[in-house]
């Protein structure tokens, strides 16, 4: 039998791999995408390259955006607001959002691929966290919510 | 030909039900049928990359490989041709289709780690089924499996409803819990064809 089979599978996978090479080149560009992020008070525009993931770049950019399963969609902890630019909510992300965060356009950030511009605003769940102790004021047997500006 | 070809799809769907039959396809089997929505989304893009890859494997197999005596490798190679297919699939309907896209979503990436698709093109050589059989076939059991996540899927959102259930027992427990009756049930199936 010798080396062919080897010989055969190395061809296969180069042929695959060139075609998935050819069909990104030629399919997957979206062109340069405008990202408006604002959090708290804090606002900044940012230019990236279309089909970036958006937990991705935002934790790089220094977003502390909680999660704790690396963005495979499983913990549901990276919820961001989407107000323009997100698209559809996907069906991975409904099982963890409320009716009323549905309403708010939350999402979370690992499900959305920067395809146009867009626009987020990022929860200061810390801050308000913070604040609470601060005042001593936090219970953490109570659950409370944080509003979304 | 054609009643063979029906008793085939017949086969696939029923008696030889890839999830409660083979046990196949159990991992997103049992995280994605806690929403008949969810479950019938996956089972859709199920049907449509199982029938897609055993189109593309059954060609390779026999054009391929078995001319080259390279038949010893056909397990690598339909798993590079599967992941491969997927990607190239979500591309072109990012491009061309983004309103079926959208409707897929993310199970289109997971269906590559779904053995059931791996396992109909290995299926479909040891059968040594035609090409038209190793299509219909590859389609019945996209069918079958897609049955099977929907009715799971539909009696777990009733029970939900209901409320009463023990807290150990929600999600996977008794997910596991209807699969195993449900696939008691479909062995009433067997010996039909």
């Amino acid at each position: 039998m010798g080396f062919l089979p080897v010989i055969v599978m190395n061809v296969i996978l180069l042929v695959i791999t060139i075609l998935l090479l050819v069909a990104e080149k030629l399919l997957v560009s979206y062109g340069d995408c405008k990202i408006s992020v604002s959090k708290g008070d804090e606002k900044e525009e940012f230019v990236v390259q279309g089909g970036t993931n958006l937990l991705g770049y935002l934790n790089d950019r220094g977003y502390d955006i909680s999660n704790s399963c690396g963005g495979k969609g499983s913990c549901g902890y990276c919820k961001v607001r989407v107000i323009e630019g997100g698209g559809q909510i996907l069906p991975t992300e409904e099982i963890f959002m409320s009716r009323k965060e549905k309403q708010e356009d939350m999402r979370l950030a690992c499900q959305v691929k920067v395809k146009n511009d867009v626009n987020v605003v990022i929860p200061d769940y810390l801050s308000v966290v913070r604040q609470m102790v601060v005042s001593k004021n936090f219970d953490p047997n109570k659950r409370w919510l944080v509003k979304v500006h | 030909m054609g009643l063979n070809l029906v008793m085939i799809f017949v086969a696939a769907v029923l008696t030889e039900n890839a999830a409660f039959t083979y046990l196949l396809g159990m991992c997103p089997f049992i995280s994605l049928s806690k929403s008949l929505r969810t479950a019938s989304g996956m089972g859709a893009a199920v049907i449509f990359v199982i029938t897609l890859t055993a189109i593309i494997n059954w060609p390779i197999y026999h054009l391929i490989l078995v001319p080259l005596n390279s038949e010893l490798i056909y397990y690598i190679v339909f798993i590079i041709v599967i992941a491969g297919t997927v990607q190239l699939v979500e591309m072109i309907m990012e491009k061309f289709f983004p309103v079926l896209q959208a409707a897929f979503g993310i199970f289109l990436p997971l269906i590559t780690v779904n053995c059931t698709v791996l396992a109909v093109s290995l299926f479909m050589v040891i059968k040594e089924y035609s090409y038209l059989q190793s299509v219909i076939y590859a389609f019945g059991i996209a069918v079958g499996w897609i049955i099977a996540i929907v009715i799971v899927a539909a009696i777990n959102e009733k029970l939900e409803l209901v409320g009463a259930m023990p807290k150990g027992m929600k999600g996977p427990g008794i997910i596991m819990v209807i699969a195993g009756i449900l696939a008691l049930s479909f062995l009433g199936f067997s010996g039909m064809v």
